[in-house]
């Protein structure tokens, strides 16, 4: 399967892994040993679905930060939209639960605006593609 | 011959080893009950701590695919919330608090586990399913 991501998402992620002292430098680390082994239908039911029109799902999914020691519940949230047709997964959204960047939670109107994103970066061709393999 | 100077001189000898032995006696007295119940006080935390993630890792599985199931058991997530949260006051009060403080973290991670548990019924249930300009984007991306 293709990865992809926007460039919100790639922001958020070179901010986390910018500074060691903060508790999320293995952000990528963690991503990839969440994502790169995993097949299609695992990421396409893993919990929690947000929303669903068919071939697209938007999943919000726990991932743990490997940096500050700490499991799902404490680590970070992805939120990704996944194509059940092309079989393309696209990363919209990272937070981290606790530490200097923590976040509660996301909102609807949140979500929009990263759609919103998504569909003007895949209108011009900017989402960025993703090697897994080499993801770190 | 016992002369009032030595009585006093006694009387002070022994009041002065009353005074440092029952203050030995009760700072180690203290610090035993001290001790005592930060142990007892992590001992409960954890208990709770276990059921706590044992029912948050089985709501995120249950609010997956039902919608009234979800709904249903909403308001029994927003008492066991409230509950929780004044746990984490009489905590966070406690004077035996920054004895158990690592411990108190894991269960308030917990508690938002929780939160964010209600909070994505209300985003996936009611908040996206009402929110127009969400299904007007999915389906514009499905054109593309």
């Amino acid at each position: 399967m293709d990865y992809y991501c926007t460039s919100d998402f790639e922001n958020s992620v070179n901010l986390l892994c910018k500074k060691p002292k903060d508790g999320y430098s293995k952000c990528r680390t963690d991503i990839k040993d969440f994502f790169h082994f995993k097949q299609f239908n695992e990421l396409w039911n893993t919990p929690t679905k947000l929303n669903e029109i068919f071939p697209l799902r938007i999943i919000k999914t726990r991932l743990s930060n490997s940096s500050l020691n700490v499991g799902k519940s404490s680590g970070y949230r992805i939120i990704y939209l996944i194509n059940s047709e092309t079989h393309d997964l696209t990363f919209l959204h990272i937070f981290p639960k606790t530490g200097k960047y923590g976040v509660e939670n996301i909102s609807d109107k949140e979500l929009e605006k990263l759609l919103e994103t998504f569909l003007s970066e895949k209108s011009k061709n900017a989402l960025i593609k993703l090697d897994m393999s080499k993801y770190a | 011959m016992y002369t009032i100077e030595n009585k006093i001189q006694d009387v002070y000898a022994t009041t002065e080893k009353v005074i440092v032995d029952t203050s030995l006696e009760s700072e180690e007295e203290r610090t035993n009950k001290y001790l005592d119940t930060v142990l007892l006080f992590k001992e409960k935390i954890n208990e709770i701590i276990v059921k706590f993630d044992d029912l948050n890792e089985s709501l995120i599985v249950e609010i997956e695919d039902s919608k009234e199931k979800s709904l249903y058991i909403k308001d029994s997530l927003i008492d066991l919330l409230s509950s929780a949260n004044k746990f984490v006051a009489v905590i966070k009060k406690n004077h035996i608090y920054p004895g158990i403080k690592s411990t108190a973290r894991i269960f308030f991670n917990s508690v938002k586990q929780l939160k964010e548990i209600i909070q994505d019924i209300d985003l996936k249930y009611i908040n996206i399913p009402q929110n127009e300009k969400i299904n007007n984007l999915m389906s514009k991306i499905i054109e593309k």
